[in-house]
């Protein structure tokens, strides 16, 4: 080598000495640093003239000082220790991963005098080996599958999790198409999730079956990943699959519990506000067959009438009733005889096959053109007093659809239903004794209008021929009551007719104060000690009954009169405000107190106070009122305290 | 003129008397039947010029009874008064086919002038 080339070669090396980007420095055999290129100094953070000649243990951390000794002893022999993972401390005195190569320098004579080491940062690598291995721990130990395939859905990694879900071992999945998983139905998913695959999509939370080893199906939820290369082009892809067997079975049973609650609520509720029986039998048939899932059910409903013979009801849920028409009831056959008994609960997977079955004439099982019953349910409905009012029957033409869960709910529904029976039945017979009443006091009215017809009249014969003295006042007053008692009487009816909603009204537009004025005659014919100031404004045209209308007018100015005997007078007013025409009756009584006011207009209520003091039974504001109601009106009274009473009622004002 | 006749069907004996004491010293006659089955045979005798018939009677239903009359084509020209404890003759429910309504109990002249007027007009 001339000298020329030896210090070309010179500063060539020189030059990658100083622009490698790896660290290089050399030592001698005292370990003093020699030489320390730009890269070293990045690297460990001090400059050229910070290290030459400092120690190289300066760059060592003391538990790794051992290890220099014994790699130098390596050196001395003239070995070289090519890419050792180890330690370093930088100026900061941070430690660092560093992949070193160290070769002895060596004299002319081949004697080692130093040492160079190559030292390049291995952080980052290091944590690319320690998230791969993390990853593979991951991978390892999920219980999710996790399988890799490549694009043309051969499968190349298999963890744990994909063996246990599926049954096949690492060896006999890789290398097989991914198909061997997909039922055959679903192939053409793989075809979607694929071509996802290629558009570098991700394939996520997607809900399908996959099929095990041992054939069962299994629910999966599947997030499928592409697999890039470093060139970032797709090779694979990467799927992981959870089992969502158990979670879809879960959330069946929840919904299905959810479904039989809102029916089960839904039923309580409505047979418990419904109290017609009819209703109530449909109710209770239709929610029981669609909790049970039967093809059809019925309910057979077991009544006395009132002669004492039984018979039945039915209702029917799931085929029209047309399908059952024709057959007789069902008797107390073997089969029957259990539910009608009131014995217990019967299921049966197959009833054809029961022991009980087909024992009777002349049918000997279902008559013909029954729909077809395999599996058989039929709970008896009885009712809190231990009655057996009748049975729940289903029917399904497969074998063995009824569970112990459907007669369990069917028992609840029918333990409900026993109750809104007795509720209604009870409802039946209030409301029969109510009619019973009604009917009771409108004949009891008639029979009474007899005595009071002959009495009147021969009273009204002797009040005319007796001559005037106390014998003819004596009629007359007795008169008088009789009025009062015939008033009582139609009171009586009224209510009765009321309470029947068959108080019947006659409307016709008439001039309300023509009435009123006839009234204010008569009034003033019976009571001729008073004075009734009128004010009525005019015609005042009204639709109503004017015979229903005279009674209120009538019964206000009787009550102003009755509770006011201390005075003389009373005021009758009627005026037109805008739609509705207003009339008044004023007494210059006591008043009412507020406490009362609310209550004046109850059935039989009477103000205390005044209880003993006047007679009357409490029905005629009550009358009133409803007569003022159904004509569309309002009636009210104002009493403020000391200036008496004023009863007002409104009635729409008739227009064309 | 004394060969006109009301007929008068009440069951009851003192609103009988009643009836025949307010009507008898007129210008017509006055028969008087408790019940539909001897105001059939009355019929059958001599037609009235009115008949006066209670609603509840023993062995019938004047508001039948007031029907079967009108249709009857003997009958039907004969004016009806239904008579009863109803207040007025709307509250008889359905169509009653009487000629007019005597509310009980009645004012006795209210109740002669009224058989009166179907006298005269008859």
């Amino acid at each position: 080598m001339t000298r020329l080339q030896h210090s070309q070669e010179l500063s060539t090396l020189q030059s990658i000495f100083e622009g490698i980007d790896d660290a290089i420095f050399c030592h001698d055999l005292d370990m003093r640093i020699t030489h320390w290129n730009p890269a070293a100094e990045r690297l460990f953070g001090y400059s050229l003239e910070e290290i030459i000649d400092e120690s190289v243990y300066l760059l060592i951390p003391e538990n790794r000082q051992q290890e220099k000794s014994d790699i130098m002893r390596d050196i001395i022999e003239g070995k070289q220790i090519g890419q050792f993972k180890t330690i370093r401390r930088t100026r900061e005195g941070v430690e660092i991963p560093v992949s070193i190569t160290i070769s002895p320098i060596k004299d002319q004579e081949g004697q080692v005098i130093g040492s160079s080491q190559v030292a390049r940062s291995i952080i980052e690598e290091n944590a690319a080996e320690e998230k791969q291995a993390r990853l593979a721990a991951i991978v390892a130990s999920s219980d999710d599958a996790i399988v890799g395939k490549s694009l043309q859905g051969i499968i190349t990694s298999w963890n744990i999790g994909a063996e246990k879900m599926f049954g096949y071992t690492e060896q006999e999945a890789i290398g097989q198409h991914i198909s061997l998983l997909i039922p055959p139905e679903r192939l053409d998913e793989e075809d979607i999730i694929i071509r996802n695959i290629r558009a570098g999509k991700k394939v996520d939370h997607f809900q399908t079956i996959r099929r095990t080893k041992g054939g069962q199906q299994l629910h999966i939820s599947l997030t499928v990943s592409p697999i890039l290369n470093k060139a970032g082009e797709i090779i694979g892809a990467s799927k992981i699959a959870r089992n969502i067997t158990a979670q879809k079975e879960a959330e069946r049973s929840i919904a299905k519990s959810m479904e039989r609650l809102e029916i089960l609520n839904s039923i309580s509720k409505s047979i418990n506000e419904d109290l017609d029986l009819q209703h109530i039998l449909q109710r209770v048939t239709d929610a029981t067959t669609r909790l049970t899932g039967a093809d059809f059910g019925a309910f057979f409903y077991n009544r006395v009438d009132q002669a004492g013979e039984s018979y039945w009801l039915y209702t029917i849920s799931g085929v029209p009733r047309a399908a059952f028409e024709n057959f007789p009831m069902p008797r107390n056959t073997a089969v029957f005889h259990p539910t009608f008994s009131g014995e217990g609960v019967v299921r049966v997977d197959d009833i054809t096959k029961d022991p009980r079955y087909g024992k009777n004439s002349p049918y000997f099982g279902m008559p013909e053109g029954h729909l077809p019953v395999v599996s058989y349910l039929a709970v008896p409905v009885i009712t809190h007093s231990g009655v057996v009012i009748g049975g729940l029957f289903f029917g399904h033409q497969q074998a063995g659809i009824f569970k112990e869960e459907h007669e369990d709910l069917v028992v609840t529904v029918a333990s409900q239903a026993a109750v809104a029976i007795d509720n209604s039945r009870l409802f039946e017979e209030v409301k029969d004794l109510s009619n019973k009443k009604d009917e009771f006091i409108a004949l009891a009215s008639h029979e009474l209008k007899t005595p009071l017809t002959s009495m009147s009249g021969f009273l009204q014969i002797l009040e005319r021929t007796v001559p005037n003295g106390i014998a003819k006042s004596f009629a007359e007053k007795a008169l008088k009551q009789l009025a009062k008692l015939n008033e009582l009487v139609n009171d009586l009816f009224d209510i009765s007719k009321i309470q029947a909603g068959k108080l019947q009204l006659n409307f016709e537009p008439f001039d309300l104060s023509d009435l009123l004025n006839e009234i204010a005659d008569t009034f003033g014919q019976t009571h001729a000690d008073y004075n009734l100031k009128m004010s009525v404004d005019g015609e005042l045209l009204v639709s109503g009954d004017k015979m229903r209308l005279e009674q209120v007018l009538t019964n206000l100015l009787g009550n102003a009169v009755k509770y006011a005997p201390d005075a003389r007078e009373v005021s009758m007013m009627a005026i037109r405000t805008g739609s509705e025409v207003r009339i008044s009756v004023k007494d210059q009584g006591p008043g009412i107190l507020p406490e009362n006011q609310q209550h004046i207009f109850s059935q039989f209520y009477r103000v205390k106070e005044q209880e003993r003091k006047t007679s009357g039974l409490g029905l005629g504001l009550y009358i009133s009122k409803d007569i003022i109601d159904r004509h569309g009106g309002r009636i009210w009274v104002e009493s403020p305290p000391g200036h008496g009473a004023t009863f007002i009622f409104t009635l729409p004002a008739f227009t064309n | 003129m004394s060969t006109k006749k009301v007929f008068v069907v009440e069951d009851d004996e003192d609103i009988r008397l009643l009836i025949d004491y307010i009507l008898k010293d007129d210008l017509y006659q006055v028969q008087l039947f408790p019940d539909v089955n001897t105001l059939k045979k009355g019929l059958s005798l001599e037609l009235p010029a009115l008949i006066v018939l209670d609603i509840m009677l023993p062995d019938g239903d004047g508001v039948e009874i007031c029907r079967q009359l009108k249709e009857a084509a003997a009958t039907a020209h004969i004016p009806v008064l239904l008579m009863s404890a109803h207040r007025s003759k709307r509250e008889i429910p359905g169509n009653t086919h009487s000629d007019g309504f005597i509310s009980k109990p009645f004012d006795i002249n209210r109740f002669k002038a009224k058989i009166d007027a179907y006298m005269m007009a008859s």
